[in-house]
């Protein structure tokens, strides 16, 4: 019987690193191989302060979890910064380089022989010593832990870590600045890994580098992509299978010896056909069902009475000011100036557009203003404050969202979710207001999720609220892709080609779209388009570019009248 | 001190010279395919195994040794693409689920060397063993060898990269694939012949360091990390980056040695890329494309 | 015809771009497709040379049905694409560009007589030889381009947008250079921005907008018109 206490803590213990792995690679989808490493940090800190300083096991546990969070997040800063492929770069040799630390560092860990006599924990004068007594103890750690992770997946904060898995790039244009919510997370998987690691090392009183080798971390991936990725579930039926299914194997007379290798050689080509054939592995990940929550029901939702106000009115101190200003803005590649000295103004309350032949430098000014380049000279101006220069997520806080050409709509989440994950200063994005705050936290949540169905009954997408965006269809998700913007709040918007690769009848539905919510709102537009009849049909004026310079500012019809643009456009002999 | 100062450069120049090797050889698949290959590290352990096993218990020469643990290393190098890449390619797989992959099948491989060969090490028998010295600085044959085999294949690569017409093709790939694409090339093809070339490398260099060594499962861990390390170093879209990086690599780690204890060597490495990624995270030698 | 589509629809993935569209271009012609950015233009010539895959619809030339035929089946039926951009191996030299271009060609031996008529042709590129690609200004990068595909002695050109990055004087090196193929018998499908220019040297025009033909007409009769800013 204590055998199978044994066994259930075990995997107990490893469902807690399979569930902070998948917070990292489930969730905010990037890789880790150092896994085991952070277990170590937690299993070497708390036997060095049960041993050498003799407090309490619960304090020495939240030690761990601080020097593993912290030690992980500021490592991984500068990798993160970088690109994918360095974070595994950056977590192989942090594996190698730590275990090497484990193994040879005798002043501090004792090297090979580890560190033996760890005291058993004590709490209300009850020591946990053998597997009956300790089992308990681990399936409160393990509870806690989990709900933890629940709170943090299940809230404004995991929404943004799914959508910076979908696609970073399109996070930071709705304002969310992703570099800072992925160092939070793999530290916060870390230092979850620590609890686990240090109630091990109070678990067989020992602490041992071998067991924080490199092929640990490996084990721990099998497992959270066998069980199911950013499924919450997940960690405990891939612990479960993979930490019980060897054990099995204990039972085959003459097997014991072989169990390591054969552990390795299940675990490697499990993950190589889960890769094959399923990597989303067993079950699979669900959109959020935020609606359920708050309506009731099943059943998409009714019109909550929500006025969608007229947000541009933001900016309408002074109706004749303009609340977009360029001013001499320039920028060369190489020796191609892109853009030169190029002064435009967006009139407020206005759908201004941007056209030119190809080259002109449309979308140079488009990554300008927007933050995806930095000029060479000139300002950028919202509402008479200075926004050049700043980072893309700094600009929609100043009021300025951007649209993508190719839609960068984020496939694996709802349609509400891609709409809520817009709105700017949610209160559950902050882990400090999320535990400690909850209730500011549902009643924004619920505010923003009645916007939100308003927002999607804006667009004619209501129905489809619960719907996994990568399933509508590419005129759709365009569709979901305005919602999205609008629930940014933001005054003005940038528009890029947004009716590009849809057919005729799709361009229609569109334009009368960008016309009603426009006009609804009060925004300033600008729109980047090729296809004329959008311009004809949304703008008041636009600019004309070529070769980096504006040409004309004026109504499409004056524009189209003029000869010298239609040499232009069209080309000169 | 000046006794332990020239030795210690004696032996970065040998590490650096292998780690060169290792470089481009990881370096010239990832450059051309972008795929994360973790079993590279396999194929160094199989080709290391292989030499020690064919010259310890089959009593071969220690060429045959060689000849033998190159072809396994490219034959398994070819195998691994032609089967478990190419198919995650058509299925069209992310790089993360290709690396995820790779880093499955090298684990069970290096569990089946485990379970059939157990963990004692494995020596090669028969590598002309001399003692020499330049100075106060002492060497053995297997160190020159090293040194000279390492720079012989990576000067040959270059060459090969530079003015064979298939050496082109394999630039051109990893250049701009849409292009190559659009002229015929076949990237399945390309693919083969890299991965047949950069295994073929790791497979001598399994060899050149069984011969110095022996032969144990996790052989390969190491020399991958240097590998990649490089390449990430020097600037992935550079080949004689990826040499140069590994010659840093080798000597930092080696003379760091007059500073820091020999336990701590790859946390100078490790230290080395962090400023790196910090400063130019393109890499070294990498030019800042306009 | 020499070349055929029929009702030919492809895209991305889930972005369908091409929603049906009918061409033809007969041995010789010069035939331009024109159109709003975004409207297809390239996908066009993509999916009609294999490096798209056709969801729907046919690829007919020579009368035999290519539809699903990659690239280098193309190649040797004598059909060359040239890209609008990263149509250049910039790392590698000039030389090195035109070896790439002719590395699936079955007449391997004749490389070099075949290379020394393209110097004949393009001067400018044979005192660039060693030079890195990337470093040509625009307008060589478009010739070099050109002499690539001309190197495979094609019978039809599918050329994208030539006239992008470039001075008018340059373009109208490149335009003169597409004249010249055309008149030793190479037709050529041309997508182009410089529509004034296309016009003229086109006998036939594709005008496209959201996928889809809108209109197709000669060359001589848009020229006539008083304005184009309907076919935007």
């Amino acid at each position: 019987m204590e055998y199978i206490y044994h066994i259930i803590i075990f995997i107990l213990l490893y469902s807690i690193l399979v569930q902070s792995l998948n917070l990292i690679m489930g969730y905010a989808g990037m890789v880790s191989m150092c896994h085991a490493i952070f277990s170590g940090i937690g299993a070497y800190t708390a036997a060095l302060i049960s041993i050498h300083l003799g407090y309490n096991f619960i304090f020495a546990m939240a030690v761990a979890f601080v020097l593993a969070a912290v030690t992980g997040g500021l490592l991984a800063t500068p990798f993160l910064r970088v690109r994918d492929e360095y974070l595994i770069v950056f977590t192989i040799g942090f594996q190698m380089v730590m275990y090497e630390f484990m193994l040879t560092a005798r002043g501090i860990t004792e090297g090979q022989g580890g560190i033996p006599g760890i005291p058993p924990p004590q709490l209300f004068g009850i020591e946990f010593v053998n597997p009956l007594t300790f089992l308990p103890l681990v399936v409160v750690i393990t509870s806690i832990c989990f709900a933890f992770s629940w709170r943090i997946i299940h809230s404004p904060f995991g929404r943004v870590l799914k959508a910076i898995r979908e696609d970073e790039s399109a996070c930071r244009a709705l304002g969310k600045n992703s570099l800072k919510f992925r160092v939070i997370v793999f530290g916060l998987g870390g230092g979850l890994a620590a609890i686990a690691g240090s109630t091990l090392a109070y678990y067989v009183t020992f602490v041992s580098p071998f067991t924080f080798v490199v092929d640990v971390s490996i084990f721990i991936i099998v497992m959270v992509v066998l069980g199911g990725l950013a499924n919450f579930w997940g960690p405990l039926v891939g612990a479960a299978i993979l930490v019980g299914l060897p054990e099995a194997l204990r039972f085959i007379p003459g097997a014991a010896g072989v169990i390591d290798a054969v552990r390795e050689i299940l675990y490697g080509f499990i993950l190589m056909l889960l890769m094959l054939f399923r990597p989303q592995g067993i079950l699979p990940e669900r959109a959020g069902r935020i609606l359920a929550k708050f309506s009731g029901n099943e059943k998409p939702l009714q019109e909550d009475g929500f006025e969608i106000e007229a947000i541009g009115e933001r900016y309408s101190s002074d109706p004749k000011k303009s609340v977009v200003e360029l001013k001499d803005l320039s920028k060369s590649f190489g020796g191609l100036e892109a853009v030169k000295d190029v002064s435009l103004s967006l009139p407020y309350g206005e759908i201004t557009g941007l056209i030119g032949p190809n080259g002109c430098g449309k979308t140079t000014i488009f990554n300008l203003i927007t933050g995806y380049l930095t000029p060479d000279k000139g300002r950028v101006l919202v509402d008479g404050q200075e926004i050049t220069n700043q980072a893309p997520y700094r600009i929609v806080k100043a009021g300025l969202a951007r649209s993508w050409q190719d839609v960068r709509i984020f496939n694996g989440m709802s349609v509400l979710e891609n709409v809520m994950v817009a709105f700017q200063e949610q209160a559950g994005e902050n882990l400090a207001l999320l535990f400690f705050s909850p209730r500011r936290v549902a009643e924004k949540e619920r505010r923003n999720c009645q916007k939100a169905i308003s927002y999607l009954n804006l667009v004619g997408l209501a129905e489809k609220a619960n719907e996994l965006a990568m399933n509508l269809s590419t005129a759709e998700q365009k569709l979901a892709a305005i919602a999205r913007l609008l629930a940014t709040e933001c005054p003005v918007l940038l528009l890029d080609e947004p009716t590009s690769a849809l057919d005729v009848d799709s361009v229609e539905r569109i334009i009368k779209l960008i016309k009603r919510v426009a006009e609804q709102t009060r925004r300033t537009v600008l729109l980047v388009e090729h296809n004329l009849d959008v311009v004809r049909g949304l703008v008041r004026k636009a600019y004309f570019m070529s070769e980096g310079k504006v040409l004309a500012y004026g109504e499409p019809s004056e524009l189209m009248a003029n000869p010298k643009l239609a040499e232009v456009y069209f080309g000169i002999d | 001190m000046y006794v332990l100062i020239s030795q210690l450069l004696l032996n970065g120049i040998v590490t650096a010279s292998l780690y060169a090797l290792y470089g481009v050889s990881w370096g010239i698949i990832y450059r051309t395919t972008r795929i994360f290959h973790f079993s590279h590290h396999l194929i160094f352990a199989l080709a290391g195994y292989t030499a020690a096993l064919v010259t310890t218990e089959l009593g071969l020469h220690y060429l045959l040794g060689l000849l033998l643990a190159t072809a396994v290393a490219i034959a398994l190098g070819c195998s691994i693409d032609a089967f478990l890449y190419r198919t995650l390619r058509r299925l069209q797989a992310t790089q993360t689920t290709t690396f995820l992959a790779s880093m499955g099948f090298a684990t069970a491989g290096i569990g089946l060397i485990f379970l059939i060969l157990r963990s004692n090490p494995r020596p090669l028998t028969g590598f002309p063993v001399v003692m020499l010295s330049i100075g106060p600085a002492n060497f053995t044959t297997v160190d020159l060898i090293m040194i000279i085999v390492s720079w012989v294949l990576i000067a040959g690569l270059l060459i090969f990269l530079s003015r064979s017409r298939y050496g082109k093709a394999i630039r051109a790939v990893g250049s701009n694939m849409d292009m190559a694409k659009n002229l015929g090339i076949s990237s399945d093809r390309v693919y083969t012949v890299v991965f047949a070339i950069g295994s073929g490398l790791f497979g001598v260099a399994a060899f050149l360091y069984t011969a110095k060594n022996c032969a144990v499962p996790m052989m390969g861990m190491l020399p991958f990390f240097m590998s990649f390390t490089a390449v990430f170093l020097g600037g992935v879209t550079n080949i004689a980056g990826h040499a140069v990086a590994g010659v840093v690599l080798g000597l930092a780690e080696t003379l760091g040695m007059i500073i820091l204890p020999g336990e701590y060597k790859i946390m100078i490495v490790f230290g080395l890329l962090l400023v790196v990624i910090i400063l130019k995270p393109e890499g070294l030698l990498s030019r800042k494309r306009g | 015809m020499l070349l055929e589509i029929k009702d030919l629809k492809a895209g991305y993935g889930k972005k369908q771009v091409l929603h049906g569209i009918s061409m033809s271009v007969d041995k010789g012609e010069i035939v331009a497709l024109i159109g709003h950015n975004g409207a297809g233009k390239s996908t066009a010539l993509k999916a009609t040379f294999g490096l798209i895959t056709p969801g729907e619809g046919e690829v007919i030339y020579e009368g035999m049905n290519m539809t699903d035929y990659p690239p280098g089946a193309k190649l040797d039926a004598g059909i060359y694409h040239i890209p609008q951009e990263q149509f250049l191996f910039n790392d590698l030299a000039v030389r090195d560009n035109l070896e790439m271009s002719f590395f699936t060609a079955k007449d391997q031996g004749r490389f070099e007589s075949k290379l020394n008529g393209i110097y004949d042709m393009f001067p400018v590129l044979k005192k660039r030889l060693d030079q890195t690609a990337g470093t040509l200004s625009g307008g060589e990068r478009r010739m070099l381009g050109i002499a690539m595909g001309l190197l495979r002695e094609p019978k039809l050109i599918l050329v994208d947008e030539p006239s992008s990055g470039l001075s008018p004087v340059a373009f109208q090196g490149v335009v003169q250079t597409l004249q010249e193929i055309n008149n030793q018998g190479t037709a050529v499908l041309l997508v182009e921005q410089n529509v004034k220019v296309a016009f003229k040297i086109s006998r036939r025009v594709y005008v496209m907008k959201s996928g889809q033909i809108i209109l197709e007409e000669t060359g001589q009769k848009l020229l006539e018109r008083n304005q184009w800013w309907d076919l935007f």
